[in-house]
């Protein structure tokens, strides 16, 4: 069938117009339309940082917003207190929650599935009770938050841009590459891959570190974005299940899987909350479930099973 | 090194699980560029001294030696760097990966080398290198499985009954390889319950039974050796 052939030029077309529209958007766009499109980015950001770990390995994070939370505060205080520049302070924001991924990674990710998803859960509950009490207040200034305002729209707009699209870049490598390889067999089957050479735990921590880094910096351009943090904002579960949900829908393990996830949800949920109102979470509640019951897998998983996607890694 | 030493060695191996003794104080060697067979009743302890061998499993007490280093305790990626591959009685490949993806893992890269190209063309799965294994049969992804382990390059090749499930002529096929890749001086551990394989292909043979060695020697002597006849038949 010919429309079958067309799909990937299609598709790739559409993703270049995306990718130059969104590039160029703050020449034409004004503020309130280009918010839209920030967070549409955002969470680009936040799904495929989420997939960078989660959908390679199979190793389901519940306790991402963990990551996201960190670089919100680490950033905001470089900004506040340390009277960071933009990029610097967006950095610290990344590298405090990819120091954190690196030394929380190597116990937790011994352990398989349902308890490593809990123990994710758990810290990211706790940290956001931690940031709140009386010890780290002088740094976090506890539940009354922290006001920040960095950078103008347009600045924060292209660096989110940047993110996504490096983001995007660096999960085609990834997957490219044998690290990304060694990845995607751990979750096929972990102990066989280590019969064949493969370092798991290197593997594991690695990736969880690098998407640790890749949320903590969606985090701090969202906190500059949202000009106050606080900590049920920063710790918000909504992050955590919104990366998850839009990445499963894209398609785990995929590269372009995290991008459709987010823009297609995203331009859903704000359909659906314009024209239902109040009953817009039960009608998008319903949308997922029946896309999760025709594609389990997402959206690319089930192109490629289908042979009209190649079932190459870096797609 | 000795010409002579042992590609491997095996002191008085144990293993229980629970109140099961799956390897009671087992021991034997395997010399370089040998065809050993390791048969033995269903439950004496063969998967196990294989699980043992590449790091899957801790032993409770005894030592493994390759080339003379002490591997014992090593985790398996670095037993398998150091020449040791294994394959397993259920089979095992990656599924949602494609073919090719499946055998160039073990060489330590992403692009596929000319060898993984030639031994998919000797299994006869060239024409599905981009097609995900979970798409094989059973008996494919058993060959698949086998030519996965010989990427890593291994010396020490252990093979848990890899004959089962494979049709006769990609069996003799299977054979004929296992014999050219000694020919290049590789060493094999043969798991097999098929005695033809063993007594025609192996050219020396350790019984097992209940976790101990009772035999050991060609195949015409194991296949008179009382205690082997003891083991598999009753007293
Ligand atoms: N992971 C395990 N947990 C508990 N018991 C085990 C485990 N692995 C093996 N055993 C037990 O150890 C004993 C030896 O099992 P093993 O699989 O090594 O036998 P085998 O010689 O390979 O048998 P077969 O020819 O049927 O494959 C059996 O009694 C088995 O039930
Ligand atoms: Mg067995």
């Amino acid at each position: 069938m010919t429309w079958r052939r067309a799909v990937p030029y299609v598709g790739a077309t559409g993703l270049i117009a995306y990718a130059v529209l969104a590039g160029t958007a703050p020449l034409f766009l004004g503020p309130a339309a280009l918010s839209l499109l920030f967070l549409t980015l955002y969470y680009v950001c936040l799904a495929g940082a989420w997939n960078f770990f989660s959908g390679f390995s199979g190793y389901i994070n519940f306790g991402f917003v963990l990551f996201v939370g960190l670089g919100m505060y680490a950033s905001v205080i470089g900004f506040v207190d340390f009277k960071m520049g933009l990029i610097p302070g967006y950095l610290t924001g990344g590298l405090v929650s990819a120091i954190v991924a690196a030394v929380i990674g190597y116990p937790l990710l011994r352990i398989r599935g349902a308890y490593f998803a809990i123990s994710m859960l758990a810290l990211a509950e706790g940290a956001r009770v931690l940031i709140s009490t009386k010890y780290l207040t002088p740094l976090t200034r506890g539940g009354a938050g922290m006001p920040v305002l960095a950078g103008n729209l347009t600045q924060k707009y292209y660096a989110i841009f940047l993110l996504a699209v490096c983001i995007v870049l660096a999960t085609m490598f990834f997957a490219r590459s044998y690290f990304g390889l060694s990845l995607i067999a751990v979750r096929e089957d972990e102990s066989a891959a280590s019969g064949l050479a493969v370092n798991t735990t290197a593997v594991k921590v690695s990736a969880f570190v690098v998407s640790a880094f890749f949320a903590g910096t969606a985090g701090g351009i969202q906190a500059t974005f949202l000009h106050y943090i606080e900590p049920f904002a920063a710790f918000d579960i909504k992050y955590t299940m919104l990366s998850i949900v839009m990445a499963m829908f894209g398609g785990l393990g995929t590269v372009l899987g995290a991008v459709i996830g987010a823009v297609t949800l995203q331009l859903i949920s704000d359909y659906v909350w314009l024209h239902l109102g109040q009953a817009n979470i039960t009608v998008f509640g319903l949308i997922l479930v029946c896309l999760v019951i025709w594609m389990p897998d997402g959206v690319v998983v089930r192109l490629k099973e289908m042979g009209i996607l190649p079932k190459t890694r870096w797609i | 090194m000795t010409a002579d030493r042992p590609i491997l060695e095996i002191h008085d191996v144990r293993k229980s699980f629970g109140g099961v003794h799956a390897l009671a104080g087992c021991g034997f060697s395997v010399g370089e560029g040998e065809i050993v067979g390791l048969i033995g009743p269903n439950g004496s302890g063969k998967t196990t001294l294989f699980n043992t061998i590449v790091g899957y499993l801790p032993l409770d007490d005894g030592r493994i030696l390759y080339r003379g280093e002490n591997v014992t305790g090593l985790p398996p990626y670095q037993i398998a760097r150091k020449g040791i591959g294994r394959t397993f009685q259920v089979t095992r490949i990656f599924p949602k990966m494609t073919l090719l993806e499946n055998v160039t893992l073990p060489t330590g890269s992403a692009d596929a080398n000319d060898r993984a190209y030639e031994l998919l063309e000797l299994v006869g799965l060239a024409d599905l290198q981009d097609e995900y294994a979970s798409d094989l049969s059973f008996g494919q992804q058993r060959l698949l499985s086998i030519i996965q382990v010989l990427m890593l390059d291994p010396w020490l090749i252990l093979l848990d009954e890899p004959a089962a499930g494979v049709n006769p002529v990609m069996q003799k096929k299977l054979l004929e390889l296992i014999h050219y890749l000694n020919e290049e001086g590789r060493t094999f551990l043969i798991i097999e319950h098929n005695m033809d394989v063993v007594m025609n292909n192996c050219e020396r043979v350790v019984v097992l039974s209940m976790g101990e060695k009772i035999a050991e020697g060609s195949p015409d002597e194991v296949r008179r050796d009382e205690a082997v006849l003891t083991a598999y038949f009753g007293a």
